[in-house]
């Protein structure tokens, strides 16, 4: 009773996740035991070397893979136990990831690309949480307006106010060919803020940027956690650590404390 | 914050959607959408226009069984082949016996029931409308044409009046010019399919007025000694229990001058016709076939390449929380776009050439060719259509099928 009563409190808890590959006919677990907590307002940084199993980590956590062996619970449901569509709507109004692979869709506009995810679902569009209700409030759409303007839509305006928040408001007409790549990487983050989510999952949010962008970045990622969001990030970047509350290393598939 | 407007300056009041997004891509790829469009338009010709040829040849083939009403054709000396061309989807002609053979012939066993019949040709100068066969017929004796005018025509045809033929080009006026003179036209028949369709048909009592009209515009098509006498065939049909080869034997045994006669076989000519209809509908249906094969090996190669090429997007998608079903809908709305747009547009394509060429179509056939009615034809284009329709879909949902296999996360990763 105690466990599960604990469990229910916490917006993430990941419990002795394993996963294990196979390469060149052995064995290893590229992520071994894990355990992490996260409530709602933490800003975890993970790090370590590359192919240590910290990109396999988060996914797991946003159910994109399965464990080999131990669970993962967000908002006290187990991820693994979900069907399709429960799990996506997992992702699409709980979870916000940042890939860290361009994945924006090509054939739309960068406005569309962020407006998308709120549209997946019915509901998606009035979910959102903290972050997004305060981009919203940011809108000049209460603006006392001409009976016959144009009403700008409500999702364009949320989308809008996050691009603006991460200085890319002037290419929401362009698509993502046209962009940069520390761009593209912004426009990846307002895409996973649109629909408010309340765990914030980021694999190396810096990557492509300069350091004015970075600051931009990393300054929105604590203001977020501050409002309320559970933050995950991998990074390799020590300049992006210090707006983290903690960071952990992952070594060899092995999270632990620094 | 700035005010929210389009690429073009334009305001933006709407917004992107899943629904949206299949034709979004598809705009944003306009040579892939093209091409693929292209080969679905292929498919839709191919079966379409295949289909539809098959069906009218059939039909002219059934018409023409239908029209044949007699089992044997007894014709002058080396007429034999230009009668059996008359029969199927040949040229006018003309010809005549000039000596009188039909009561002769009549008098041959098994003989059941027989009429006489004059062919002419008309010209394909100022003097005539249009290169016509023109055929008179015994209406007291008269077996064969007399039961289909009656089903067309409700009345007699009268000295000097004629009943035109389906493809006979009649003036306004009810008129047709044969030989320098206006002929009243009556009544216009049904198509058949068969040169039937490319013939007048008059009271043989006419025949002598048509002579002499040819001759007043130079070209007399026969000798006046024969004009009121003349017979180009005599169709007999046969009585119970007789093969009209049996009949035509017989004939030739009642008078040794007789073995020289042409035996047209109407059956027969459906034999042949039929055995170059059948060859024709196997190439046709081959063709198709082949076709189809083709197009949908270029469609699955297409969807899997294009799969290949879009395991990003639909990795991302899902990362984005769409579901399983939500990627099948917009495979599957694309696909639909595509398949209705090549669909449409092959049955379009093909009915510019079908419907319009359809008498040019069967002369260049030699074949009996009669267009199938509307509903037939409606039927095809819904047939048509929705083959292309279901063909497109189940190669998108096929690439689908390897699209959902590998985990988003595995795609993403690719390459990293």
């Amino acid at each position: 009773m105690g466990v599960e009563q604990t469990e229910r409190k916490h917006l993430l808890v990941v419990d002795d996740l394993t996963r294990r590959f196979r390469r060149r006919g052995k064995d290893f677990d590229a992520v071994s035991h894990v355990d992490l907590v996260m409530d709602e307002g933490d800003f975890v940084a993970i790090v370590g070397r590359s192919g240590n199993g910290k990109s396999t980590l988060i996914s797991m956590i946003a159910g994109l893979i399965e464990p080999t062996s131990g669970t993962v619970r967000v908002d006290g449901e187990i991820v693994g136990r979900m069907d399709d569509r429960t799990l996506s709507r997992l992702r699409n109004q709980t979870i916000g990831f940042v890939m860290q692979s361009q994945t924006l869709l090509s054939n739309l506009t960068v406005l569309d690309n962020v407006v998308l995810p709120a549209t997946l679902f019915d509901d998606a569009a009035g979910a959102a949480g903290p972050a997004a209700q305060s981009d919203v409030s940011g809108g000049e759409a209460s603006d006392a307006m001409p009976e016959d303007a144009i009403t700008p839509d409500p999702l364009n305006e949320r989308a809008m106010a996050l691009l603006e928040r991460l200085g890319v408001a002037d290419l929401a007409g362009s698509y993502p060919k046209e962009l940069s790549g520390g761009e593209m990487r912004r426009v990846s983050i307002a895409r996973a803020l649109m629909n408010g989510p309340r765990l914030l999952i980021a694999d190396e949010p810096t990557g492509d940027l300069d350091q004015e962008s970075t600051e931009v970045v990393m300054n929105l990622l604590r203001g977020l956690a501050d409002e309320g969001t559970a933050v995950l990030m991998v990074t390799h970047d020590s300049e992006a650590l210090g707006y983290a509350d903690y960071a952990l290393r992952m070594d060899a598939g092995v999270l632990s404390r620094p | 914050m700035g005010r929210i407007a389009s690429e073009d300056g334009a305001p933006v009041n709407s917004h992107i959607t899943l629904r949206s997004l299949p034709a979004e891509n598809l705009r944003r790829k306009p040579l892939r959408t093209v091409a693929l469009i292209i080969v679905v338009m292929l498919l839709s010709v191919a079966l379409f226009g295949g289909s539809l040829l098959s069906i009218n040849l059939g039909n002219g083939m059934r018409s023409m069984e239908e029209r044949l009403g007699a089992d044997l054709m007894v014709v002058p000396q080396n007429s034999a082949q230009q009668a059996e061309a008359l029969l199927a989807n040949g040229s006018p002609g003309t010809f005549y016996f000039t000596e009188e053979a039909a009561s002769a012939v009549a008098k041959a066993d098994g003989v059941a029931q027989f009429t006489e019949q004059v062919y002419i040709s008309s010209l394909a100068a100022a003097c005539c409308a249009s290169k016509l066969q023109i055929i008179g017929y015994d209406p007291s004796t008269d077996f064969v044409i007399q039961p289909w005018l009656s089903s067309q025509f409700d009345g007699e045809v009268k000295d000097g009046q004629i009943v035109a033929g389906a493809g006979v080009n009649v003036s306004s006026d009810g008129t047709i010019e044969l030989y320098g003179r206006t002929w009243p036209v009556v009544a216009q028949l049904a198509s058949t399919g068969t040169s039937l369709d490319n013939s007048v048909f008059i009271n043989r009592a006419t025949i002598p007025s048509m002579v002499e009209a040819s001759a007043q515009v130079s070209h007399r098509v026969m000798p006046e000694q024969y004009e009121k006498k003349a017979v180009s065939a005599v169709l007999i049909k046969v009585a119970d229990g007789y093969d009209p080869h049996t009949v035509a034997e017989s004939i030739t045994k009642l008078d040794p001058s007789y073995k020289s006669l042409g035996f047209v076989y109407p059956g027969g000519i459906t034999s042949s016709a039929k055995a170059s209809l059948g060859s024709l509908v196997g190439y046709t249906a081959i063709f198709v076939a082949v076709l189809w094969v083709m197009g949908v090996i270029v469609l699955l190669v297409v969807f899997f390449s294009s799969v290949n090429e879009r395991k990003r997007e639909f990795a991302s998608l899902r990362i984005m929380g769409a579901t399983r079903g939500m990627l099948r809908g917009v495979i599957a709305r694309e696909a639909l776009i595509v398949s209705l747009a090549g669909g449409v547009t092959g049955v379009a394509l093909a009915s510019l050439f079908v419907f319009p060429f359809s008498s040019l179509i069967g002369r260049q056939l030699q074949l009996p060719y009669l267009q199938a009615g509307p509903l037939a034809v409606i039927g095809m284009i819904a047939v048509s259509v929705l083959c292309t329709v279901v063909v497109c879909m189940g190669a998108s949902m096929l690439a689908m099928c390897k699209l959902a296999r590998p985990e988003a996360y595995v795609t993403l990763r690719e390459g990293q």
